[in-house]
């Protein structure tokens, strides 16, 4: 892991009842339980608990999309990112462009 | 010999059932797909949920939570069946109702003060029929179990879990569940799913997938997943992670439980209505031969009269 800085990270969102969306993102922005938190390529391994409101992932191609979760956490280690929900309550208020 | 008319009614109505039994096997064998993919899409979540619990107990010293341990001396067990909501099965309740009662049985011969939590119609009306005391009883969607009755479910045995001796808790929680091994086999299975049993093993491989529930008595955890770094960032705190995640784990271990037992119901659904199209069939095909026996019979015996009747004007004219 270490050495070259990666420019993209896998991303896995994933709710109760079925997978939501996944692949390769630049950044993404989940609602932690202390605050919004940022994930880039390279973070370190984290797991943190997320509030309802809108993880917003900016794909490689320069797309964005968000999508409005509530109760669950996201998982970040060995350059993936797991956001696992128990509610998957539609599209974000970003819009989706991607 | 019963008479042509019986038999040609008894034919109709072997065939209509028949009709019946063919359908309802072609049915059981859509929902399978559709039982299929719920566990599909299942999967990746507590494969999520998994590796959270994992990456947890790899990067916490001690686990002190009370889903992990919990007060020994207290008797009271919960044990939950499940069972199917309609019959037409085969043994599938039967059998998972043989394997309670004699999982409480066991239970009562430790000392243990058993309760029972039912899902299913079939289940239910077995223990209601027989006066029998249950918890809580759950119903509907057991050949396709959604998210919503396995949260209703686990929220309910973690609460009877988490409260206190005194006040009527439980000190464990066992599971009785129907495991799909392949279309042919299932097995009913009992599952100790609380307290959790967390496993840190850093050199095992795989041994079980995730989606098929631990055979044996006791659930150790799963498999680990080894490449956990030591850096690891518990966000706000490790053990409000912790407070999250488990339940959450919980809930969705109880949601493989009831999928894999959907499977297994629709399986066996499968298989009992096959074997009932046969047996119409072969009964239909032993009617059919009766009433052609009887039809020869009357032909013959209408035969010999008018032979007899035909011999005697014979012999008058002579």
């Amino acid at each position: 892991m270490a050495g070259t800085a990666k420019t993209s990270m896998q991303v896995t969102i994933v709710s109760a009842a079925k997978p939501v969306w996944s692949g390769q993102a630049r950044s993404v922005t989940v609602p932690a339980t202390m605050g919004s938190m940022g994930i880039m390529p390279d973070h370190e391994p984290v797991l943190a608990l997320l509030k309802e409101g809108d993880v917003s992932v900016q794909a490689l191609d320069g797309g964005k999309q968000s999508f409005h979760v509530d109760n669950g956490f996201a998982s970040f280690d060995t350059n993936k990112l797991t956001v696992a929900v128990v509610h998957y309550l539609g599209d974000g208020q970003d819009g989706n462009q991607g | 010999m019963a008479s042509q008319l019986a038999f040609k009614s008894r034919i109709a109505s072997t065939s209509a059932l028949e009709k019946i039994f063919n359908a309802q096997e072609m049915i059981a064998s859509s929902h399978i797909a559709k039982a299929r993919t719920v566990a599909m899409d299942a999967k990746p979540y507590s494969d999520a949920i998994f590796d959270a619990v994992q990456a947890l107990v790899a990067h916490t010293d001690d686990i002190r939570h009370p889903i992990v341990r919990k007060n020994e001396k207290n008797p009271r067990v919960a044990v939950l069946a499940l069972t199917a909501d309609r019959g037409m099965a085969g043994a599938y309740t039967s059998s998972v109702i043989r394997e309670t009662e004699s999982l409480l049985e066991r239970l009562d011969q430790q000392g243990r003060k058993p309760e029972l939590f039912v899902y299913g119609r079939r289940g239910i009306s077995y223990y209601k029929y027989r006066n029998r005391d249950i918890a809580r009883t759950w119903e509907g969607e057991s050949d396709r179990p959604g998210v919503e009755v396995a949260r209703e479910i686990s929220d309910a045995l973690l609460e009877t879990y988490m409260t206190p001796a005194e006040k009527g808790g439980v000190a464990e929680l066992y599971i009785v569940f129907t495991e799909f091994i392949n279309m042919v086999v299932q097995k009913v299975r009992v599952l100790r799913m609380l307290p959790l049993e967390l496993v840190r093993n850093d050199e095992e491989g795989p041994e079980q997938a995730v989606d098929s529930p631990v055979p044996g008595e006791q659930d150790t955890g799963g498999e680990p997943d080894s490449h956990y770094a030591a850096l690891y960032d518990f966000e706000p705190s490790p053990q409000k992670v912790l407070d999250a995640v488990l339940p959450k784990y919980i809930q969705s271990r109880i949601h493989e439980c009831l999928l894999t037992s959907a499977a297994s119901e629709t399986a066996s659904r499968q298989n009992a209505m096959h074997t009932a199209t046969d047996n119409a069939r072969s009964l239909i095909d032993d009617l059919t031969r009766k009433l052609n026996a009887s039809r020869q019979a009357s032909i013959t015996q209408e035969l010999t009269e008018i032979v007899g009747s035909a011999d005697a004007l014979n012999k008058e004219e002579e």
